[in-house]
């Protein structure tokens, strides 16, 4: 039962980078203005009709597509590069250093995420990169904590001792013998991360602190379409139904790998990233 | 337990004094010029002197600080540029709403989740444990802001059960609560879940079924008592998270508590509201967080013991 939802899972996702990397080639019909055929209903050219200013509704999903894949490609690339290398680093070097840099996770962690993301995007104003730069500032934590912990376990075992005793470099320690031993937990957490990334792009675009128009985001797709919601509900649940479909698959596959890696979750009561907050 | 009160508590304070710190060195550092950008192109430099001088922009950063930090140790949150009057009084004006919507979205993901999550978990394996764990995977991946309109389409358009927005009708709370209770449900049932599986395999769970304890007692009063520790210390995570995450919901529904006063204030570029959110709301996180752990502490000896 569950191999078939997977299944459908990673379809899902295939389909979003599709409609990702296949979006520069559509032209300019996404964000044509065409007055004379605002809200129309499905021609052959726009199988979800039309929106309040006459742009297929269709192209303008496979364009919010591709912000949310940039967007989640650009955070959880970003966090996992940082928040791994100080996470590592904290925990390798040890002592003050590394009770330091706890205190310092405490603090981020002492923000509600979106909270902080909401705040940096409204500091930094709109814009995408703005967006990417403030969910970076939430993302890297958990990457953090958890490479942390990975290198706190990891540099007790007998592998790493031995390299030691051998007189390997610690460079070479970090990145021979411990970096792939985390590298599946690391992969789980960013799986999520992706998920928690598209989500909370669409939730600033929503709040109208992301991307700006004449550009497309599924979450400012709904905060436009809120307005018609009488008239068209199509330009809301049709945007939002999209949103859901790939959060829901990545969700399903973060948790499809963490069983098949049988990484257990660095149980802390802190929040996973997936969640929807937004 | 007062030792353990004591430190807790300093901990609360030093972690609030330094998100305070952060929210005013955010607003404050980065580049850009709140007073330019209020007063728009057109301004002249004698208006734009005399607002900074009445927001004490002209002073060096730290004594800005400092006056920043004796107001707020006085309960002063400044002046609101908009409304032109204290920032305090709308905070206490908006505050209540928003917690009014958390407690209730809270309740309402409990009553949703107790039930998922210990059906689950006494079915594990079979279709209840798929379905309501699908079910709870859905809850986790449903974003606030498309749940919010599909519910008023339904519920508040085509059947006209409640309000669609605002906060003055009896029942207005009823939609936003459950929108944003939703994937707290969800998260919940998960835990719920998973916790409960861990407890059903211990001893005393197997010496209570010997003992021919009936299922209510065995499930009820052993199993469900020890796999409520890890779910109280999650609720109160969440509580903050839900204040946080209100901010949504509440623009969605026009409802009119902090999340909305925040983002109204970014669009008409209000700073000291803007910081006064920021702060108010992330300093309810820190004390809920502190206050859980106080709960979990008194619910669990062992947790005061080892710290």
């Amino acid at each position: 039962m569950r191999g078939r939802w997977n299944l459908l899972a990673y379809a899902v996702v295939t389909g979003w980078l599709l409609m990702a990397l296949s979006s520069p080639f559509l032209g300019e019909a996404a964000t044509q203005v065409r007055l004379d055929r605002f809200f129309m209903t499905a021609d052959w050219q726009s199988w979800l009709g039309y929106d309040q200013l006459g742009r297929p509704l269709w192209d303008r999903i496979i364009q919010g597509a591709q912000t949310s894949f940039w967007v989640a490609f650009w955070v959880v690339g970003f966090s996992a590069l940082i928040g791994t290398s100080l996470g590592v680093w904290s925990a390798y070097v040890g002592g003050w250093v590394d009770r330091v840099f706890l205190k310092i996770v405490d603090v981020f962690l002492a923000f509600p995420g979106l909270l902080l993301a909401i705040a940096l995007a409204a500091v930094l104003g709109p814009g995408i990169e703005n967006v990417v730069l403030a969910l970076v500032v939430v993302g890297w934590v958990g990457f953090a904590r958890l490479a942390r912990a990975q290198t706190l376990s990891l540099r007790q075992r007998d592998h790493v001792m031995a390299a030691k005793a051998m007189g390997v470099s610690d460079r070479r320690i970090v990145f021979r013998h411990l970096i792939p031993l985390m590298l599946a937990p690391l992969g789980v957490e960013a799986t999520f991360g992706i998920a928690g990334a598209v989500l909370s792009e669409a939730g600033l675009s929503f709040l109208g602190l992301g991307v700006q128009a004449p550009d497309a985001s599924w979450g400012s797709m709904i905060r436009e379409g809120t307005r018609y919601l009488l008239v068209a509900p199509h330009l809301v649940w049709a945007p939002g139904l999209v949103l859901m479909s790939v959060v829901l698959a990545v969700n399903l596959l973060g948790d499809h790998w963490r069983d098949r890696l049988d990484v257990r979750h660095v149980s802390t009561g802190k929040k996973r990233t997936s969640e929807s907050h937004v | 337990m007062n030792g353990f009160l004591i430190r807790l508590s300093l901990s609360v304070v030093f972690t609030a004094w330094v998100v305070s710190t952060l929210v005013f060195f955010l607003l404050h550092l980065v580049p850009g010029d709140p007073v330019a950008v209020m007063l728009g192109d057109w301004a002249s430099a004698a208006d734009e002197a005399a607002l900074r001088r009445q927001l004490g922009l002209d002073q060096p950063i730290w004594q800005q600080y400092l006056s920043f930090l004796t107001g707020l140790l006085q309960g002063d949150l400044g002046q609101s540029l908009f409304y032109q009057t204290p920032v305090a009084d709308l905070v206490a004006e908006r505050f209540p709403y928003t917690l009014q919507l958390a407690l209730m979205a809270m309740l309402i993901a409990i009553l949703i989740a107790f039930p998922l999550g210990i059906w689950a978990a006494l079915r594990a394996g079979q279709w209840p444990d798929f379905v309501s764990m699908s079910v709870s995977m859905l809850g986790v991946s449903i974003p606030n802001f498309w749940l919010g309109p599909m519910l008023i389409l339904v519920f508040a358009l085509w059947l006209a059960w409640f309000p669609v927005s605002g906060a003055e009708q009896g029942f207005a709370w009823v939609l936003p609560a459950v929108t944003l209770g939703t994937a707290l449900a969800a998260i919940l049932a998960r835990m719920l879940r998973a916790s409960m599986l861990e407890v059903m395999h211990e001893d005393f769970v197997r010496t209570a079924q010997a003992k021919g304890l009936n299922r209510f007692q065995v499930y009820g009063r052993h199993a469900l008592a020890n796999a409520l520790l890890p779910v109280v210390t999650l609720l109160g995570l969440q509580l903050g998270t839900l204040l946080g995450g209100a901010v949504i919901t509440e623009v969605v529904f026009d409802w009119p508590g902090m999340g909305q006063l925040l983002v109204e204030s970014i669009q008409r570029r209000d700073y000291p509201v803007v910081q006064a959110c920021i702060l108010v709301i992330s300093v309810a996180y820190i004390s809920i967080n502190g206050l859980t752990e106080v709960l979990y502490g008194w619910l669990d000896p062992r947790i005061r013991v080892s710290r």
